[in-house]
């Protein structure tokens, strides 16, 4: 009686592994580029990190100054990110992902009138596309393109 | 019976080595087909442990002592519910727990949804079964759960196949289970943790999949994350059950001996604490990739030769309740898994380029940063300390112990430094915080403490040390519970909510923070009662004759009465009446015991304990005369010891609040795949 | 993915770059811990020794607190329980033999163990005064410690009529 259930035990998984190698397996969407998800990350970690200065700052643990130049910093690795997504996607994919996130938003609970705010400044930030972001060299005013590392008028390092 | 369980584990060990190829090869030579046969080969083990686990439980159940594992670790008068957790108290039985438990959760990270890790996959399952293969060995070849017992030539052999002219030897009753281990937190301690540890194999086999496919992106971290907090909890369940059984079972007024084997337990926990601190920086910053693949190694390889020192022996400690030849088996298993991780990272480790710098030394990450430093050196002062005495043995030639003493003195340190940090870290931001503004935030908590230590001081505390670590524990409290109230404000003016609903909203906007919080409140009171009942516990040991008292701090015990022999499962119980009363009114009457345990032949001293917020009155029986006419009690009276058990309540609870999937996690999956679709449009 | 410099917010203060700082920083922290670990390891080993080491070792185990293993000489174990004292008397294969005095309560499992460890110095007087007992419990797993139950079910393999 045992080695009858065994015997069953041991079929059973046989067949049960065996089963796929002999049957047509489902349509395999293509794999993402790991790139892709690297910048959504990368758009989100800004976003998260614009929210919490928010708070921050009204929780008093930073200065004005301090403040105001980490936001800028973070909306535009926001708005850098999403760039970079269209250059992959070549369809304003970005875009798409704004437009999409604030239907999400809408959809699910109200979310904080905050977090909106921010959307709209970081989709403001990159409207200019393809156009270059509104970068200034701080010693000079003169305004340099993204990649830069030295300013091309004045030398100074970005 | 047994032989569907030994063909069970058979198969199981063929499925295993099986699942590893089909998973790699399917995946290297894109064979869709082999994976779908790999990931039906994981659901297959576990189906076949759940059998063999389950043929075991009957076995013990029903007492079929022709298995060895029932008669070595149950008897008939053994509790129902302790023949079946007996099976966790033995070699065989505790691997194919351990077995059993990490087949599970390796089929439940298969049977999710797998598109986000689609690449991932197929290296995970290779690398949780190859770690099955071992396991699935030892238990078909080297320690099978289905041995029986055989006479041959005068003597017994236990061995799951017959050694020539051997008849099966049937015990009519079985050895039964150490009284010690009769308790029901041991019932539980050992599932616990063994859910903690196992679990922490699934973020591994997610690193080295990441290592394997080299998509290293944010992918593998970011499934990992709930993987890593639950095994997290487990673990420190599981610790705080061990240190709550030693402090009700062992008699000894402690909690914690430093002993090896529990060391085996915390040191994982440490690292692991390190790790779920430091995946966080990677997450927000794209730094410390290298370092968080060494850390996930670091803690796995932990968790393993955890596993090999509680159940080898291979140092001596009184906890072990075993001795084997496993041990050379596992420590090969050990090194190979660390050395083929290691190079694994080697190979990959021009991809793992930080994104970015640190922002600023003054910033949560540089903190995190000093956490994980401390964490990781807590664990290597742990594990030196562990294994100095073999080293010494081995390369000095010189035989030593390492105690208490060595343990409690780098703890302290280490330990207190955290707490510190722990003090800061809520007042200070991602990205970096203006100094000036943080120390007026500060300032508050800190004067706040400041009293709160005066008033400890005034309370009797004079020595330095701990008056410094109870200082140190409330500037925990006040800081965080301040920056949670804060927030609460914040959020409520901005939201118009009533303060309970804006604490609310606060936490599960941001659930890993907020509830990370909570954590820290929660470390914070285990170590006010650390603090107290270590430093503070006094003892005074009487003899009474029946309607004598004695006297410790404040309290008066009377010998009252005695009731003795009352059987309980497989002991006789001796239990002494003793009344407690504080000035002059009667608070409590404990009942300290003592067992005797024919079947096993052991005794076993129970102690009663009288807890309340400020200090527990833990009363045991030192010993006896003129059969219980006269009798020795050991009283102790230990301080704070409440807030070390609430605390790690806390913690737990907090942890789940902290891990509990919420519906922003679930937004952002979303817009994770319409990004895809977009691109891919 | 191509790497974007982002304008740094915060230049370098001090002489140092930030990065350098970090490194020196995380070291200072390392060796702290480092010397904490080693400084309390050399201050807090005891030698573990058998009864035959001890002997060889001459005076050392007056002058230090250590550690000895031993077996337990049957019946020599006399407890008082009144001011909760024991004492016993450890053996080994080499007919070696420690009187030992301790001042507390003897483990449940010490009358059944195998072996002993006691923690502490050696009088004057020859008597090893111990600050800590421990007693190892014997091996379940090795069969000739077992005492099985002899079977009274006719059929059963060890049945004893």
């Amino acid at each position: 009686m045992e080695f009858v259930l065994a015997a069953i035990i041991v079929i059973g998984i046989i067949a049960f592994i065996a089963y796929p190698l002999f049957t047509t397996p489902r349509a395999e969407t293509a794999e993402t580029p790991d790139a892709l998800d690297g910048l959504v990350a990368q758009r989100d970690a800004a976003y998260d990190a614009i929210r919490d200065l928010d708070f921050d700052f009204q929780l008093g643990k930073l200065s004005q100054s301090d403040y105001a130049a980490l936001r800028e910093k973070y909306k535009t690795r926001a708005a850098l990110a999403l760039q970079q997504i269209d250059a992959l996607g070549g369809n304003g994919a970005g875009k798409q992902i704004e437009k999409q996130v604030a239907q999400l938003r809408a959809a699910k609970h109200a979310a904080p009138p905050a977090d909106d705010e921010i959307e709209r400044e970081i989709a403001h930030l990159r409207a200019g596309k393809g156009a270059a972001l509104d970068l200034r060299c701080r010693n000079c005013g003169a305004p340099h393109r993204a990649g830069d590392a030295f300013c091309a008028k004045c030398g100074n390092k970005l | 019976m047994a032989t569907i369980g030994t063909v069970s584990i058979f198969l199981a060990l063929v499925v295993a080595v099986y699942t590893t190829l089909a998973a790699a090869i399917g995946a290297r030579r894109r064979i869709p087909e082999l994976i779908s046969s790999a990931r039906n080969g994981i659901l297959a083990y576990a189906v076949l442990m759940t059998i063999a686990i389950g043929v075991i439980v009957f076995a013990l159940y029903a007492h079929d002592f022709s298995i060895a594992l029932v008669a070595n670790s149950t008897s008939r008068e053994l509790q129902t519910i302790y023949t079946i957790t007996a099976l966790w108290s033995n070699q065989a039985g505790s691997l194919l727990f351990w077995s059993w438990i990490l087949s599970l959760y390796s089929a439940v990270i298969v049977l999710r949804k797998w598109e986000r890790d689609r690449d991932l996959m197929p290296y995970v399952i290779a690398t949780l079964m190859a770690i099955q293969t071992f396991f699935a060995f030892m238990l078909s070849f080297v320690s099978s759960p289905f041995a029986h017992w055989w006479v041959v030539k005068g003597q017994t052999v236990m061995s799951l196949f017959p050694p020539a002219g051997a008849r099966l030897f049937v015990p009519s009753d079985g050895q039964g289970l150490n009284p010690l281990l009769q308790h029901p937190a041991m019932a539980m301690h050992p599932p616990m943790l063994y859910l903690g540890y196992v679990g922490f194999t699934i973020p591994f086999a997610f690193a080295m999949a990441a290592l394997m496919t080299g998509r290293l992106g944010p992918a593998w971290l970011r499934t990992t994350r709930r993987w890593t907090i639950v095994p997290w909890m487990f673990l420190s369940i599981g610790l705080m059950l061990g240190g709550r059984w030693a402090y009700d079972v062992l008699g000894w007024g402690g909690y914690w001996g430093w002993d090896p084997v529990e060391n085996a337990a915390f040191m994982p926990w440490l690292a692991g604490t390190a790790f779920l601190h430091s995946v966080m920086v990677q997450e927000r910053k794209g730094m410390l990739k290298v370092w968080n693949m060494g850390l996930i190694i670091i803690t796995f390889s932990l968790v393993l030769f955890g596993t090999f020192l509680t159940r080898s022996g291979v140092i001596t400690s009184v906890h072990s309740f075993t001795e084997s030849d496993i041990g050379i088996w596992f420590l090969t298993f050990i090194a190979g898994v660390t050395l083929a991780a290691t190079m694994l990272l080697f190979t990959r480790i021009k991809e793992l380029k930080s994104e970015r710098d640190i922002d600023a030394l003054l910033s949560r990450e540089a903190f995190f940063l000093l956490n994980n430093l401390l964490f990781v050196g807590a664990a290597f002062a742990v594990l030196w300390g562990t294994i100095y005495p073999l080293f010494s043995e081995l390369v000095l030639g010189n035989k030593l112990t390492v105690g208490p003493p060595y343990f409690n003195q780098v703890a302290a340190p280490i330990f207190g430094t955290i707490l510190l940090v722990m003090a800061i870290i809520p007042l200070i931001g991602w990205g970096g915080a203006t100094g000036a503004k943080l120390l007026r935030k500060l300032a508050l908590p800190f004067a706040i403490s400041v009293v709160l230590g005066a008033v400890v001081f005034t309370l009797g505390v004079r020595d330095l040390v701990p008056l410094t670590a109870y200082f140190l524990a409330l500037f925990v409290i006040i800081s965080t519970a301040s920056e949670l109230i804060q927030g609460t404000w914040a959020r409520a003016k901005n939201t118009h909510e009533s303060f309970p609903t804006a604490m609310r909203g606060l936490i599960e906007r941001n659930r890993r923070r907020y509830g990370g919080y909570l954590i820290h409140i929660g470390v914070a009171m285990a170590a006010i009662g650390i603090v107290g009942s270590q430093v503070y516990a006094t003892d005074t040991t009487r003899a009474l004759k029946q309607g004598e008292s004695m006297e410790i701090r404040g309290y008066t015990l009377t010998y009252e009465s005695l009731s003795p022999d009352f059987p309980s499962g497989e002991g006789q119980i001796t239990s002494a009446a003793v009344g407690v009363f504080q000035n002059g009114k009667r608070v409590a009457t404990l009942s300290p015991s003592r067992g005797f345990y024919p079947n096993s032949g052991e005794t076993a001293t129970t102690p009663a304990i009288y807890s309340t917020a400020q200090q527990d009155l833990y009363v045991i029986i030192a010993g006896w005369e003129d059969n219980f006419a006269t009798v020795t009690f050991r009283a102790y009276v230990n301080p704070l010891v409440f807030w070390l058990w609430f605390g790690g309540f806390f913690m737990v609870v907090s942890t789940l609040i902290a891990a509990w999937p919420d519906a922003r996690e679930e937004a952002r999956v979303r817009v994770e795949g319409l990004a895809k679709e977009a691109v891919r449009a | 993915m191509a790497t974007v410099s982002v304008p740094q917010v915060q230049t370098d203060k001090g002489f140092l770059p930030r990065q350098t700082k970090l490194l020196l920083g995380a070291f200072v922290i390392l060796g702290a811990i480092g010397f904490i670990v080693f400084n309390a390891l050399a201050g807090n080993q005891q030698y573990f020794m058998t009864l035959s080491e001890m002997k060889a070792k001459g005076d050392l185990a007056s002058r230090e607190t250590v550690r000895v293993g031993g077996n337990l000489m049957a019946n020599s174990t006399k407890i008082d329980t009144r001011n909760v004292t024991a004492q016993f008397t450890l053996i080994d294969d080499q007919n070696n033999v420690l009187p030992v005095y301790y001042k507390g309560v003897l483990p449940d499992t010490f009358e059944k163990s195998t072996q002993v460890i006691a923690e502490g110095r050696v009088d004057q007087g020859g008597t090893f005064q111990a600050s800590l007992v421990l007693a190892k419990c014997p091996s379940k797993y090795d069969p000739s410690k077992i005492d099985w139950y002899p079977s009274n079910q006719p059929g059963d393999l060890n049945y004893q009529p």
